[in-house]
């Protein structure tokens, strides 16, 4: 029976014909079922790394793969939300599983010494990464870019109430600023991220 | 949504690994569900990765961030880039001078130092002041706030008071203005009056003329009577002629008893005065039958200027009904004047 599982597992991949079923699931407009898509798959990803998982788009693709196979079997989906989420639980106590086994299998091993990270490549990895960010502020608008910097200005509580003095300045919620400064920084993650690819690291 | 501080405590305590079972898995139900919360926990997650590269964390959550956010390459990055993010940021802002910051801690140092002074009585004094400062502060929003709601009760007192006054001159207008209506009818109507009185007296004026030459025509004449009494069927005397009523001058009122035969009696009669060519002169309505010893009788009073010596016939008829006459007898008489 394990075996059969895993067989299967190794055989099954999501074809585009299940892709729009699921596609379907999520939303019977196109467009905003890829948005959806787009907003579970973070979802699962924070979720899974904020439970300490090593590789959390993965489990967040196995996620989605067992929904989709669910679809497949005739099963009708109607709270996507916690329909995931429940999935995502239940892979969630597998990997913490595995992970107890491999730990005790590891226990057992001899020890060995783990090698210590390239300070050098560390640094000029950030010096990059640095320069990347420096370029994809630039390309941000002044107002924006003046936003950005002045959202991450100060220490613990001159912090808090420099964010405070920023949004009375800009009449709009504290929320509503955190939610601005957040899409930028999403902006510029994405930036630096093709940035570094473009630099091969 | 807005975020409390108890709220982002417990995010934090979640990303961290703090929470308990069910209160992990109440937080994760909200935040698969609730998109602003997704939203919320990310940003507070951003401002953890901030505040761990920035050293702010402290040192038990600074181990328990690099034991869980270490585990993954996409947190790696995530850590990387805050890094980046914090130098690129750094001293781009006006910031308050180095100098004054200094000056601002030292004086906030030697305050704390001066209360940990080993003089008790400094202490005790700075206590006192500190206490009798709050009892004031506290005293001044007491009274601030019964003179606010004071301030709100004369306000509404005067609005009471400016409507009851807007009212009170609108009913004096509207008495004013019923006051000069009734003036105005009261007028009119004294004018009518007037000159009703005015015209009465003109009509008494005329009427005590008309009685004055009246009087000086014939001063006796109204108050005079001369009686006569005739009986039905009366034609002609032996000579075939009526009888001759001899009226003097002085003779107001002919007053004329018509002796009525049984059998004819009515309630009401009808006597109609002619000439001899038929011309009517007088008539009476409404007669009654009188009863006396000698028999029963209609009688009339005739104006004696109505009647100028010629000869009459007068007619005596019985009503029956409504229009309705029966003649009973025929009355012949000449009117002499002596």
């Amino acid at each position: 029976m394990v075996i059969h599982a895993i067989a299967r597992k190794k055989r099954w991949s999501m074809t585009p014909e299940a892709f729009r079923a699921l596609l379907a699931t999520l939303d019977p407009d196109w467009e905003r079922a890829g948005e959806r898509y787009e907003e579970i798959r973070r979802s699962l990803v924070c979720f899974f790394q904020w439970r300490g998982c090593a590789s959390p788009e993965d489990h967040a693709d196995e996620t989605f793969n067992r929904v989709v196979r669910k679809i497949e079997e005739g099963e009708v989906i109607r709270d996507p939300a916690s329909y995931f989420h429940g999935v995502a639980r239940l892979l969630l106590l597998e990997v913490f599983k595995t992970q107890t086994r491999e730990r005790n299998a590891l226990s057992r091993m001899p020890l060995n010494i783990a090698t210590d990270p390239d300070k050098d490549t560390a640094d000029l990895e950030q010096e990059t990464r640095l320069n990347c960010l420096r370029r994809c502020l630039g390309k941000l608008p002044p107002e924006s870019r003046h936003f950005i910097t002045q959202y991450y200005q100060g220490e613990k509580r001159a912090k808090i109430q420099s964010r405070l003095q920023l949004a009375e300045q800009m009449r709009i919620p504290l929320n509503a600023l955190r939610l601005r400064a957040r899409r930028l920084r999403e902006k510029l993650e994405i930036c630096v991220q093709q940035g570094m690819k473009g630099s091969h690291f | 949504m807005n975020l409390e501080t108890a709220e982002e405590k417990k995010i934090v305590s979640y990303l961290l690994g703090d929470l308990s079972e069910d209160e992990r898995d109440r937080l994760e139900v909200r935040y698969f569900a609730e998109p602003e919360y997704r939203e919320a926990i990310r940003s507070v997650e951003d401002d953890l990765v901030d505040e761990y590269v920035r050293g702010e964390l402290s040192s038990d959550e600074e181990r328990r961030f690099a034991d869980l956010f270490a585990a993954s390459p996409e947190r790696t990055r995530q850590i990387a880039f805050a890094r980046a993010l914090a130098q690129a940021t750094v001293g781009t802002a006006p910031t308050v001078p180095a100098a004054l910051k200094e000056s601002i801690k030292a004086w906030w140092t030697s305050l704390l130092v001066s209360l940990r002074s080993p003089w008790p009585a400094f202490q005790v004094a700075l206590v006192v002041g500190v206490v009798v400062l709050g009892a004031a502060f506290l005293w001044l929003l007491i009274e601030a706030s019964r003179l606010r709601s004071q301030v709100s009760e004369l306000n509404a007192a005067n609005q009471v008071q400016q409507e009851n006054e807007r009212t009170a001159h609108e009913q004096m207008a509207q008495q004013r203005a019923n006051s000069d209506e009734l003036a105005a009818q009261l007028n009119q109507e004294q004018a009518e009056r007037q000159a009703g009185a005015e015209r009465l007296k003109q009509l008494q004026a005329e009427r005590d003329r008309l009685a004055l030459e009246q009087r000086r025509d014939s001063p006796s004449r109204a108050s005079t009577i001369a009686s006569f009494v005739l009986s039905p069927g009366m034609v002609r005397s032996t000579n075939n002629e009526p009888d001759r009523l001899r009226v003097p001058g002085n003779i107001g009122l002919i007053n004329l008893r018509l002796d009525i035969e049984s059998g004819d009696e009515y309630p009401r009669y009808r006597a109609e005065l002619r000439t001899v060519g038929g011309n009517l002169v007088w008539s009476a309505d409404q007669l009654r039958l009188q009863r006396t010893r000698s028999g029963q009788s209609v009688v009339l009073n005739v104006p004696a200027n109505l009647l100028t010596p010629g000869e009459y016939e007068l007619t005596l008829r019985g009503v029956t009904g409504p229009g309705e006459f029966l003649d009973i007898g025929y009355y012949y008489f000449s009117i002499v004047r002596p």
